[in-house]
């Protein structure tokens, strides 16, 4: 089995003082190397706690989610922040950049914490086919939102990490840049055998994906 | 380290007013340091010129020089390789001929013509006859010169400058030497037959102990202990030192503070970068190296200052750099602004990664 994320019985219920919501219900699915799935649902169905539960920044109340041969629930924080880091890919719907770094030095940084000798042929390649080369000087506050999205896209794929989590990516783009990005992901799931999970809102993009998951009320469809 | 520096490069004004508050609080500290070294120096130079192990006065003398009374006959109950005689007066001094409102306190030491606290002298030549003096260069920022002829209290007998030597000071007031013989004629001339009095007995012990014999007598000090009785140098000290350790409690604060509105402002960045698995413990250090650069730049910055400053003070405030107490004071001031920067590792502990992206 090359399933990269799997997910088995989950719930997630939230309780502030005497009421409880369970936001989440018996899910189960598994995400497998080299395949893109999209992950849809109206606004408070559950998505964004579901891929925080996938990258284990919050605990299920129930099941449990394994990455690759890792279960999650038995990682200390430690543990669970070196394997988000050497893992998965974020991409957020917010920037994900820091204010005061480059766009070249967000890179540096990240050679910096995984202690790595930077990997300038793979920066210089991710750059231009994201078409962010000639922004290498820019800090963040001076690039457009499609610009930081597409170097943030660029940098969660620097770490070369199995899975990518991306919480609407394209929330900042146009339809066109929109539908690229889309295209690139599929790309790079496919040609780079990586497991990708895209929450969006937009059905311009499910063409682009392999699988598409469908939640309402905290139940998959 | 990395983030810390960019930090800094990226947002230079709000680090420079940071830096220049600590450069601030360092150059309070320097300035400090500097009048009480000045000030402790003002009052003890002269002892510390000396080189001696102790001081044996009167028991009767509570540890003070110009109170005491011994007599020349008392050297011989004293057993230590090197013993030397001292008379000591404090007494205004003016030029022959100047006003009376021209004149300076001075610290007049008597000793004899062959005693190991006779200093060498920079100008001119030492004093061999009755009636001639050597006098500290501090006397120069008043014109003093070779040849003057000086009145001391309420003598009438002039007394000859016959050489400078190195600056030098007692009890904040510039030093005289003569003979003894001339201090005991000044001091004791109006007690006929007294004229073998002396204040205290000065000793180097070269390794050997000190005996006395009619010990009740005498009263016997290290140097160090003689100075700390120095009328008013205990004080001076306590006031300054007690400003200089309340400034590094201010700096821990100041510096607390400052970091602590930065790391705040900082959350949901740290709260992202933790997201992406950026370890807690980078971004906890991240916030102690940019306390460090912060402080070790304003450090620096406060000690040019104070050089500069030094240039600007007048002669007669006592100020000296100590090199070694400022370096000590600088370690300290880094370790209060660490400590206060310390004071934000537990909000970078606490910032929880799922509130950063918020759903
Ligand atoms: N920490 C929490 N405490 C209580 N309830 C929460 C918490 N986090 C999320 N919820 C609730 O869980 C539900 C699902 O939230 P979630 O953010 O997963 O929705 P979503 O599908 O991502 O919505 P959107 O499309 O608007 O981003 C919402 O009703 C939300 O109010
Ligand atoms: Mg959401």
């Amino acid at each position: 089995m090359n399933s990269v994320i799997s997910i088995q019985q989950l719930s997630k219920t939230f309780s502030s003082g005497e009421t409880e919501v369970t936001v989440l219900h018996h899910i189960n699915c598994h995400i497998k190397k080299g395949e893109l799935v999209a992950i849809i649902g109206p606004s408070g169905s559950g998505k964004s706690t579901l891929l925080t539960i996938m990258a284990g920044l919050q605990e299920p109340t129930e099941g449990e989610v394994m990455i690759e041969e890792v279960t999650l629930n038995q990682l200390s924080s430690k543990e669970k922040s070196d394997l988000r880091f050497n893992k998965i890919g974020f991409i957020l719907q917010s920037s994900n950049l820091v204010d005061f770094l480059t766009v070249s030095h967000q890179f540096d940084f990240v050679d910096k914490v995984g202690k790595g000798s930077p990997k300038t042929d793979l920066k210089k390649s991710l750059m231009k086919r994201l078409d962010i080369t000639h922004l290498n000087k820019k800090y963040p506050a001076q690039l457009s939102g499609g610009e930081r999205q597409r170097v943030a896209i660029a940098l969660a794929l620097y770490h070369q990490p199995a899975i990518i989590l991306a919480d609407e990516p394209t929330a900042s783009l146009d339809g066109k840049r929109a539908k690229e990005v889309a295209k690139l992901l599929a790309s790079l799931a496919h040609s780079e055998e990586k497991g990708i999970v895209m929450v969006t809102h937009d059905d311009r993009l499910l063409p682009y994906c392999d699988r598409v998951l469908k939640i309402e009320d905290g139940y998959l469809t | 380290m990395f983030l810390a520096w960019h930090e800094i490069k990226y947002d230079k004004r709000k680090f420079l007013l940071i830096m220049i508050i600590i450069a601030l609080i360092a150059w309070l500290v320097y300035v400090l340091t500097g009048l009480a070294t000045g000030l402790g120096d003002g009052n003890r130079k002269a002892i510390d010129q000396w080189q001696a192990d102790g001081i044996i006065l009167s028991s009767e003398a509570n540890k003070s020089l110009t109170a005491s009374r011994l007599d020349m006959a008392d050297l011989e109950n004293i057993h230590v390789p090197i013993k030397e005689p001292i008379g000591q007066s404090l007494y205004t001094v003016k030029r022959k001929g100047q006003k009376e409102n021209s004149r300076q306190n001075a610290a007049v030491f008597g000793i004899l013509s062959d005693s190991f606290l006779k200093p060498d002298t920079l100008s001119g030549r030492s004093f061999h006859n009755k009636n001639e003096a050597v006098i500290a260069s501090d006397f120069k920022q008043f014109n003093y010169k070779l040849g003057d002829e000086l009145l001391l209290g309420s003598s009438h007998t002039p007394i000859k400058v016959v050489g400078f030597f190195e600056k030098s000071t007692y009890n904040l007031a510039p030093v005289i030497y003569l003979s003894l013989d001339t201090w005991q004629t000044l001091t004791f001339n109006r007690i006929p037959k007294k004229d073998n009095l002396i204040s205290g007995i000065v000793y180097q012990k070269k390794n050997s102990d000190l005996h006395l014999n009619q010990a009740s007598r005498y009263d016997h000090l290290s140097l160090e202990a003689f100075i700390q009785k120095i009328p008013g140098y205990s004080e001076q000290k306590l006031t300054l030192d007690g400003m200089i350790y309340f400034l590094f409690v201010i700096a821990t604060f100041v510096i607390g503070v400052f970091i602590y509105v930065i790391t705040l402002q900082k959350q949901k960045l740290f709260g992202i970068l933790k997201v992406q698995g950026i370890p807690t413990r980078l971004l906890a250090t991240s916030v102690l190296w940019q306390t460090f650069l912060l402080s070790s730049l304003g450090i620096v910055l406060g000690m040019i200052l104070t050089f500069i400053t030094s240039y600007f003070l007048p002669e007669s405030l006592p100020f000296a750099i100590d090199f070694k107490k400022n370096g000590v004071y600088s370690l300290i001031l880094l370790l209060s602004t660490l400590i206060g920067g310390a004071f934000s590792l537990k909000s970078v502990i606490k910032i929880n990664p799922l509130k950063a992206i918020g759903g």
